[in-house]
């Protein structure tokens, strides 16, 4: 309890930072909107033009699109300490993150939140919205908690990645881009259904990076699909995501272990 | 000339010094292009939609697009927006040469020295792959198209320079020079490749100065244009290269005038 009021008053102070320079962060956030508008009118233009994706319409791929989208934007929002932490270590600060008597993922964790996001977030939210206005027939409870299970697990998932991204960080001491591949393009790549991939990359989607067990799998249930899996493994898929950001939170553990300061 | 030459070289050595990131980059570029060249192999096989290219064509705009990536006007020149909130601005302004022509020399290396490195790479490792996913180029419009492609570059510098000249009245660096380059990058086929858009779209989209900085010469170079048609894309770029030149010089000139720099 104490935890959570300590993160949010240590969040909040960097939001009203932010909120500080008014115009600016209006621009950064409809900026944020925009780019990622121009993202999806991409894939809508392509079905205008090609009709349908392997039995997947453009609403049901909306679905798709918008929860991995929502994820996103909600863990770049969260975890932006984590985005930025190759300056951290490199200028020394880390060193007062050790002093102080809270966990380093925690400090850093509540260090930053990065309000412009919510541009995505907005974006994402209206996506899913219009995919599943396209629904046959509305949500039962069930497949809603199913959904809001999946947004969640997707945004554990993204932060675990950043995680893993900023415990790389202890050994190069500068961030690596090889894992922008990871985020920007794995949320390319789930932004459409799995099928369409080689098996290699449909696999490396599923169990190792499992982006798709938190958008592909519910959404191919959600909308009949035919699956290799029996239909109750989309409640259990939400968790790949928990699996996910636990495996970053070890990959943080042994990288503070084995922090050296820079003596600056 | 000489002075302009030598600007131009200099950015470029400047841009050379970072090889790691433009590997990096060459390793995304690769990884979006297999993925978006996959999205489109599945699009396809439903039907070859309303769109004026073949498939083998659109995964040669995709590799010829992720190979020319950075060649797009994302945004101004940098440190001219810092220059113009701390007043370093003046020294610009001081040189003995034409500020236009000076500014329009470094964005040209700005807009084409990244492309050494990432060009050949993506485009050897696309020629190699096999089946569908290989690069297919039209080698008898090979010389055509490079000229195409270097007057997209020079297009692109064009509007590099309207970005910069609009710095002095933003200041900030923001506003039109954050949507622009999101927008104009979809104008100009970078999120999609035009030819896929429906008929009407694409032929408006196409005599648009975006269009002549990427949809023109990736066209010729793919074949999807005969000689004649070719001609006329060449002759489109330079109308539109003579009318943004001068439209840069308008921009850039007025805002010199009206800049006042306080004193410190």
């Amino acid at each position: 309890m104490q935890a959570i009021r300590t993160y949010f008053v240590l969040a909040l102070s960097d939001v009203r930072s932010q909120m500080q320079y008014r115009a600016s962060f209006a621009m950064q956030t409809l900026g944020n909107f925009l780019a990622s508008c121009v993202d999806f009118l991409g894939i809508a233009a392509l079905f205008s033009s090609f009709g349908a994706l392997q039995g997947w319409s453009l609403y049901e791929v909306a679905v798709l699109y918008g929860i991995v989208n929502l994820s996103f934007a909600l863990a770049e929002g969260i975890g932006r300490g984590f985005d930025e932490f190759a300056r951290t270590i490199r200028e020394g600060n880390f060193d007062r993150v050790l002093l102080r008597p809270r966990g380093t993922l925690f400090q850093v964790l509540a260090s930053r939140m990065e309000i412009s996001r919510v541009g995505r977030l907005l974006q994402g939210a209206a996506v899913l919205a219009l995919g599943l206005a396209g629904l046959p027939e509305p949500l039962g409870l069930g497949q809603g908690l199913l959904l809001a299970a999946c947004v969640i697990g997707g945004t554990m998932l993204f932060l675990g990645v950043l995680f893993l991204q900023a415990a790389a960080c202890f050994w190069t001491l500068e961030s690596l881009e090889v894992f922008n591949i990871l985020t920007y393009g794995g949320l390319q790549a789930v932004a459409y259904p799995l099928d369409i991939y080689q098996a290699w990359l449909r696999n490396f989607l599923l169990y190792v990076v499992p982006l798709g067990c938190l958008n592909y799998l519910p959404s191919a249930v959600l909308f009949g699909k035919d699956l290799p899996f029996p239909a109750w493994s989309a409640y259990l898929a939400p968790l790949a995501g928990a699996a996910f950001l636990a495996l970053g939170a070890l990959a943080w553990r042994a990288g503070v272990r084995h922090y050296r300061s820079s003596g600056s | 000339m000489r002075a302009f030459l030598a600007l131009a070289r200099t950015a470029l050595r400047q841009q050379m010094q970072y090889r790691s990131a433009a590997l990096a980059g060459v390793a995304t570029q690769l990884a979006f292009g297999f993925l978006y060249a996959s999205v489109y192999q599945a699009f396809y096989a439903g039907g070859s939609g309303q769109g004026d290219l073949t498939l083998a064509q659109t995964v040669g705009y995709v590799w010829l697009s992720q190979g020319t990536y950075r060649m797009m006007p994302w945004s101004g020149l940098r440190d001219i927006d810092a220059m113009m909130r701390d007043g370093r601005i003046a020294f610009e302004l001081v040189r003995p040469r034409d500020l236009f022509s000076m500014w329009y020399g470094r964005a040209m290396s700005l807009r084409t020295a990244p492309l050494l490195i990432n060009l050949p790479l993506v485009l050897l490792a696309a020629l190699l792959l096999p089946g569908d996913f290989r690069l297919r180029l039209a080698l008898p419009m090979l010389p055509l198209g490079a000229l195409s492609l270097l007057l997209g570059m020079l297009v692109s510098a064009a509007m590099t320079t309207i970005l910069t000249g609009t710095y002095f009245w933003t200041v900030s660096g923001q506003g039109i020079n954050r949507f622009l380059p999101m927008i104009g990058s979809f104008l100009a086929g970078n999120i999609l490749p035009l030819g896929l858009l429906p008929a009407g779209l694409r032929e408006a989209l196409r005599l648009l100065p975006f269009a002549s900085m990427l949809d023109a010469p990736l066209r010729i170079l793919i074949g999807a244009v005969d000689v004649g048609a070719a001609l006329q894309v060449v002759g489109l770029q330079l109308f539109w290269l003579v009318v943004l030149a001068a439209l840069g010089r308008a921009v850039v000139g007025a805002g010199a005038r009206k800049c006042m720099v306080q004193g410190g």
